[in-house]
């Protein structure tokens, strides 16, 4: 088995970084930097970390605050490059000293952009998570965090396949149909004529066609606990995940593929430390 | 992982209230129906179907916004009934005015009409003409004006 190494780490780093851009542009093509949303009016989740950011006010900073917005976008979508070119490349800054200000910086970031007409904040976890790892100095410390997450993301995708199972919907027939109608109406309404409506009205007809799709993605997101046991699929699980988004993305046009990043541990988990912690 | 474990056993248990970053990942795990009518934005479009199906960030940005907007009251009286409720258990006592907003329909329309110029044609002069209602025959969404004046 192949030895971690810092060979890894920098792969690992690279990957994120190429992933983190391809999803800005196309975040900067649908309007969704904060400059782009210029944001007036906020809402209040339920959500402990968020009620206390906004006792800050920063929130409100933000609102027709364009220069604001500005700002946090450009810090925002700068750092990883920055991070790449003065602690990996250069090595001029203690990744340490960096990554709790990246960290610091991005919860504040992605809690404010949330209150806003946005997204759902769970696309912006790999943006809450990976700078912490990346503030790792050793390699050892490197590893255990990335199986950390590893365990996090594994975590997060089956638990989502155990609330179907929960909340019974696995087991019904018309859920697929039910869920692609409120998904997608306004799209239905505008557009009934083009060949995704035909598509989703085909779908919607025959719901024990389309309740197959929802048994799949579940089975799918159950198949993720596999990774608890062995690390021996996780090549596989990864381009299961890439395929699961994408097949989400034509379904229900929800784009995903931010969450890509935390299932990086995935590729890197086969190998092993030199020296492991005893 | 003991506090990890905790604070996720947690956030399953009160399900609904979450501490970031440990939420309750659903991913459409409520059962749902197909409805007999459905609440729509109905808007126009600058832009074809092919780009839209494409970018549908530029889609829920506007209609997220419409939502928001809609929702302000019961977004202020969340503050009251959850936010301070439960703030001032822990000994807390937030200010108001830091979770509550109040915008009125001109200055949000003002604001929208040109916000959303550049996906949808904003020509409405309130909130209630962006909505509109769909029945479902069991074939196809269609607005129930449409069916009015069909029907005459």
């Amino acid at each position: 088995m192949e030895e971690f190494s810092t060979r890894h780490r920098r792969l690992f780093l690279i990957y994120y970084i190429i992933i983190f851009y391809i999803l800005a542009v196309y975040n900067w093509l649908s309007g969704m930097f904060l400059y782009q949303l210029q944001p007036i009016l906020f809402h209040t989740p339920f959500d402990g970390t968020s009620w206390l950011l906004m006792q800050t006010g920063i929130h409100q900073w933000l609102l027709t605050n364009r220069a604001g917005c500005l700002f946090f976008d450009t810090v925002f979508y700068m750092t990883p490059l920055t991070f790449w070119w003065f602690c990996e490349k250069k090595r001029v800054i203690s990744p340490l000293l960096f990554g709790i200000c990246w960290t610091t910086f991005n919860w504040l970031y992605v809690l404010c952009y949330v209150l806003f007409p946005s997204t759902s904040v769970e696309k912006f976890l790999p943006a809450l998570l990976l700078p912490i790892l990346f503030a790792t100095t050793s390699i050892t410390s490197f590893y255990y965090l990335m199986h950390g997450l590893r365990y996090f993301f594994l975590f997060f995708f089956v638990s989502t396949g155990i609330w179907k199972l929960r909340t019974e919907a696995v087991f019904n027939i018309e859920q697929t149909s039910g869920i692609l109608l409120l998904q997608h109406k306004e799209f239905l309404i505008a557009s009934p004529r083009h060949w995704y409506s035909a598509f989703l009205y085909w779908l919607i007809r025959n719901p024990y066609l389309s309740y197959f799709l929802y048994l799949a993605a579940t089975i799918v997101e159950l198949t993720f606990v596999i990774g608890f046991f062995t690390k021996k699929y996780d090549k596989q699980l990864f381009f299961l995940l890439v395929f699961f988004f994408a097949a989400n993305f034509i379904l229900m046009r929800i784009p995903f593929f931010e969450i890509l990043p935390l299932a990086l541990p995935l590729l890197f988990s086969r190998s092993t430390l030199k020296a492991p912690l005893q | 992982m003991v506090v990890f474990i905790i604070m996720q056993l947690f956030c399953f248990y009160k399900q609904g209230m979450v501490f970031s970053p440990w939420y309750n990942y659903g991913m459409y795990s409520a059962k749902s129906y197909p409805q007999k009518q459905y609440e729509v934005y109905n808007v126009s479009y600058k832009y074809g179907p092919t780009t839209r199906f494409f970018f549908p960030y530029r889609d829920d940005r506007i209609f997220l916004t419409l939502t928001m907007f809609r929702r302000q009251e019961s977004n202020n009286l969340f503050f009251e009934n959850s936010v301070a409720r439960i703030s001032n258990k822990i000994g807390l006592h937030p200010s108001s005015n830091r979770y509550t907003s109040h915008i009125s329909e001109t200055n949000f329309l003002t604001w929208f009409n040109r916000y959303a110029n550049s996906w949808i044609y904003p020509s409405k002069n309130s909130i209630a003409d962006y909505t509109s209602v769909a029945i479902w025959n069991g074939i196809e969404l269609k607005l129930a004006d449409s069916l009015q004046q069909g029907g005459k």
